[in-house]
């Protein structure tokens, strides 16, 4: 708890350093609602009877898509932190640290997140929600609900992420394949377009892989489209997928550790 | 004369320098094909349920889409290091520049050419052609002279641009969140036709962050969504535009070097 | 005499962005940045003549770097006139350029990661160099310097040693009639010092070359220079040669003296011990109220002497009480 702090105040202050950058970002993050916005406007103007839902919901997860984009990021993470430090050289260091590497890593992390999430997601949201009517939290139920299933998408993301972290341990150089990784979270997550949108047989696939629960069903519930018992459907399998990738990622990690000691790094 | 042999000698004496670090080529072309594909894939998956978008078929973007990838291509590879200013300026590395016979401009592009400008290139050839199959177009010999034109136009302007924002770094230090601070509006502008956005953002992008004279003019021309009399007149103003930002750029890169404060050792 | 730099009323403002600690501070800063400004180099006249070499010391952040920055065309000054060369250095970037040589000390002008050589080969084209100087000044210099065998190692790959040596010779290949140093000697040990300052007298005396030399190694400014100019907090505070201004600030000097036996105290008034090692002893005394001469009269017949010797204190003594 008290690294968690020490890393949050870190980022803090590494975050607020650059206030070009800050700004930026937030501007970044408006114009992409504005654009998504227009778009799914115009494509519910003209083909509004594909839509399974109303406006006000499909607008509302688009926002909180971007927004919540500033949280879940790909471009920044473990597999970053890990990836550089590989090519520098010095990632030995922390595998010697008297604490445990993933752990280390998800505090690393979370606490980033967490400083986004404050800093970047809520204001934008905010923000934009008063220039889109979107709809915002109906009771104290469904709020609680909305921010564990960020909180299990988180993890289901830092889980994938901690194991492509863990492939740069064996090709020693992410930046090629880790554009081809966030395009697979930007596709299959339900980022960029809800999972209903896609053909039949590809929504098939998606319902059994573990990317929906990084956007799809956090935003879902977001927007009432997942209602009811659903919800508590939806979220158990996110944490079967937590725990699922948490052992592979452990397993995977042991294997590494023994071969990376061995070379001598 | 002079200016081309420096130029060649600079990249070479650069050439020299990343075959000491050569970074794999392909796996950088296989993230390209990914980012790309899963881009235009998204957009396929949209248009097979709402069947078209604001009057623009799959085929369609994928044309505007490759051409914005070519003049991207192009502009990194030959200027995209003009965004490294920063780091020059930094790090004491433009004092140098300053005290050589040699224009500090065309130093700082004899500095590298950008191997994944190539990817970039290549990528948006290639759609162009698939796009050229697919609405078998037929086009003559003004039309191919069009696409040639917009291309080299296109590139010109990227560059501008880029120059325009990079010698921001003489004033702020930091211009790359400039940078990042169009790269929404790029890539809407690349994704979609723009005027699915309304027409402030039309406007925007069509005279202060020009980027839509990149593709979406000269595809609404080769695509023959305009009137042959208004060809001209899109051309021209392109044209016009181009030449505006290079007067600024220039301007703006000569005032900086006169603000430049370097560094304090 | 014909100057080569002319400097009048020559001044520098920095503007920089305050950073400050704190919460509350910060969010602010977000939205409210403020400046402030920094007088790095203020109001400063001098002129240097052909042939000179003249060191340009003082304390750390008194704006000698700065001062080289806009002699050179990096900087534009904020106030002032300046002319190197019968021109004015930010205006005619590359005419000055190819008449002036500019070491920095801190950073190498040579392509990081290439074999000395090709850099070389490139400042050749750069300069416009034709084949027969090139050759001729590659072979004397990397004779006096000793690079001969660096040539095809990739700068990275030097020692800081190596690759000042280096460096001192790229930015003499195109005959310059200026030479920059900042702080050329930083870093490096007694001997590669000493080469380099031998070099460093040689080109002088014989191309005639006008020397600017900034740097804290106060033998480096004895060796070489005929003259000094010292500032601090950007304002020049002496101007002239070397022994004058020692004459004028320094009142003492040292005397060492190597006793015959282990003594435990003196009886001359005048002299001040500073240091001792064994029989070994360091005195200083006023030189201008007494004579030498009394005193090492004075100590030979009171005690066994082995050897003495008096010695100037060094020029460090005068920046440090000037400044
Ligand atoms: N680029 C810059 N931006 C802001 N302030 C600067 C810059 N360059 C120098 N300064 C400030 O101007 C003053 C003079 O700096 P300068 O580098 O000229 O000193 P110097 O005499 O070369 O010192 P040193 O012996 O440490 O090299 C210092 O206070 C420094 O902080
Ligand atoms: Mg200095």
């Amino acid at each position: 708890m008290r690294l968690l702090v020490a890393f949050f105040r870190q980022h803090f202050y590494t975050l607020t350093a650059y206030r070009t950058s800050f700004w930026m970002t937030i501007l970044n993050t408006f114009i992409k609602i504005y654009a998504y916005a227009m778009l799914w406007t115009i494509l519910f103007d003209t083909k509004g009877e594909l839509f399974a839902i109303t406006l006000p919901q499909i607008l509302t997860y688009s926002t909180a898509s971007v927004a919540l984009s500033q949280t879940f990021t790909w471009w920044d993470g473990p597999h970053i932190y890990v990836a550089n430090n590989v090519r520098k050289g010095n990632i030995i260091l922390d595998l010697f640290r008297p604490i445990d590497f993933e752990l280390h890593m998800f505090v690393r992390g979370f606490s980033n997140a967490l400083l986004n999430f404050c800093l970047y997601t809520i204001p934008t949201f905010l923000v934009a929600s008063v220039f889109f009517h979107v709809r915002l939290f109906h009771d104290v139920h469904h709020v609680i609900m909305f921010f564990v299933s960020v909180f299990l998408g988180y993890l289901v993301l830092f889980c994938l992420n901690f194991l492509f972290a863990l492939l740069s341990f064996i090709t020693l150089e992410l930046s090629g394949y880790l554009h081809a990784y966030h395009g697979i979270i930007a596709f299959f997550s339900g980022q960029l377009i809800p999972l209903w949108i896609f053909p039949g047989y590809l929504q098939r696939i998606l319902d059994v892989l573990p990317f929906k629960s990084v956007f799809y069903i956090p935003l879902s519930i977001f927007i009432r489209d997942i209602n009811g018992l659903n919800i508590y459907h939806s979220m158990l399998f996110q944490v079967f997928w937590v725990l699922i990738l948490f052992l592979i990622g452990r397993l995977l990690w042991k294997v590494i550790l023994k071969r990376t000691v061995v070379q001598g790094g | 004369m002079r200016g081309l042999k420096l130029y060649y000698l600079y990249l070479r004496i650069n050439f020299l320098r990343a075959l000491e670090y050569r970074s794999d080529f392909f796996a950088g072309l296989f993230g390209l094909i990914m980012v790309n594909g899963v881009s235009l894939i998204l957009i396929w998956v949209l248009l097979e349920k709402f069947q078209d978008l604001n009057g623009w078929a799959f085929w369609e973007i994928v044309f505007l889409y490759s051409l914005y990838l070519t003049c991207l291509g192009l502009n990194n590879l030959f200027f995209r290091h003009l965004i490294n200013l920063e780091n020059y300026i930094v790090d004491g590395t433009f004092d140098r520049f300053l005290v050589r016979p040699w224009n500090p401009l065309f130093q700082l592009l004899g500095n590298g050419v950008s191997q994944s400008g190539v990817s970039d290139f290549l990528l948006g050839l290639v759609g162009i052609s698939l796009a050229y199959t697919n609405l078998s177009l037929n086009w003559g010999f003004i039309d191919w002279g069009i696409l040639l034109l917009y291309i080299l136009n296109g590139t010109v302007l990227f560059s501008v641009v880029l120059l325009a924002i990079s010698s921001l770094s003489f004033w702020l230090i930091k211009s790359r969140p400039f940078l990042y601070g169009t790269m929404e509006i790029q890539e809407s502008v690349q994704h979609y036709p723009i005027d699915i956005f309304g027409k402030y953002f039309k406007y925007l992008v069509s005279s202060i962050l020009p980027y839509a004279l990149i593709n979406y003019y000269p595809t609404k021309i080769l695509l023959h969504k305009v009137t042959n009399i208004q060809i001209p007149f899109y051309v021209l103003y392109t044209i016009l535009i181009t030449v505006i930002f290079f007067l600024l750029s220039t301007t703006l890169w000569k005032k900086g070097i006169n603000r430049y404060q370097s560094t304090g050792s | 005499m014909n100057p080569v730099i002319e400097v009048k009323g020559l001044s520098k403002v920095f503007k920089v962005y305050e950073k400050k600690k704190g919460i509350v501070n910060i969010l602010q800063n977000l939205i409210f940045p403020r400046c402030k400004e920094i007088v790095a180099v203020n109001n400063l006249d001098f002129t240097i003549n052909k042939g000179e070499i003249v060191g340009y010391i003082g304390p750390n952040g008194a704006g000698k770097s700065t001062t080289i920055k806009m002699l050179t065309g990096v900087l534009v000054p904020s106030a002032g006139k300046l002319t190197v060369c019968d021109s004015i250095p930010y205006k005619n970037r590359i005419k000055n350029a190819m008449k002036i040589g500019v070491v920095f000390g801190q950073k190498s002008q040579l392509w990081w990661d290439v074999p000395v050589i090709e850099s070389y080969r490139l400042l050749k084209e750069l300069y416009k160099i034709d084949d027969r100087q090139f050759e001729k000044n590659l072979s004397l210099y990397s004779e006096i310097l000793d690079i001969k065998n660096l040539m095809h190692t990739p700068v990275r790959q030097l020692s800081l040693g190596q690759r000042m040596r280096c460096d001192l010779a790229a930015s003499l290949f195109h005959d310059p009639e200026v030479l920059f140093l900042d702080e050329p000697t930083i870093g490096l040990d007694v001997g590669v010092k000493e080469k380099l300052r031998a070099f460093i007298k040689e080109i002088n005396a014989e191309k005639k070359i006008t020397v600017i030399l900034t740097t804290h190694d106060m033998k480096d400014v004895e060796e070489l220079c005929s003259r000094i100019i010292i500032i601090n907090n950007g304002e020049k505070i002496y101007d002239g040669d070397l022994n004058t201004v020692k004459k004028k600030y320094i009142s003492h000097r040292i005397l060492k003296v190597e006793f015959g036996n282990n003594i435990s105290s003196l009886h001359i008034p005048c002299l001040e011990i500073i240091r001792e090692e064994d029989n070994i002893k360091w005195f200083r005394f006023d030189h201008r109220k007494n004579s030498v001469a009394d005193i090492i009269k004075n100590l030979f017949t009171q005690y066994s002497i082995i050897d003495f010797a008096t010695t100037d204190p060094g020029i460090e003594e005068v920046v440090k009480k000037i400044c």
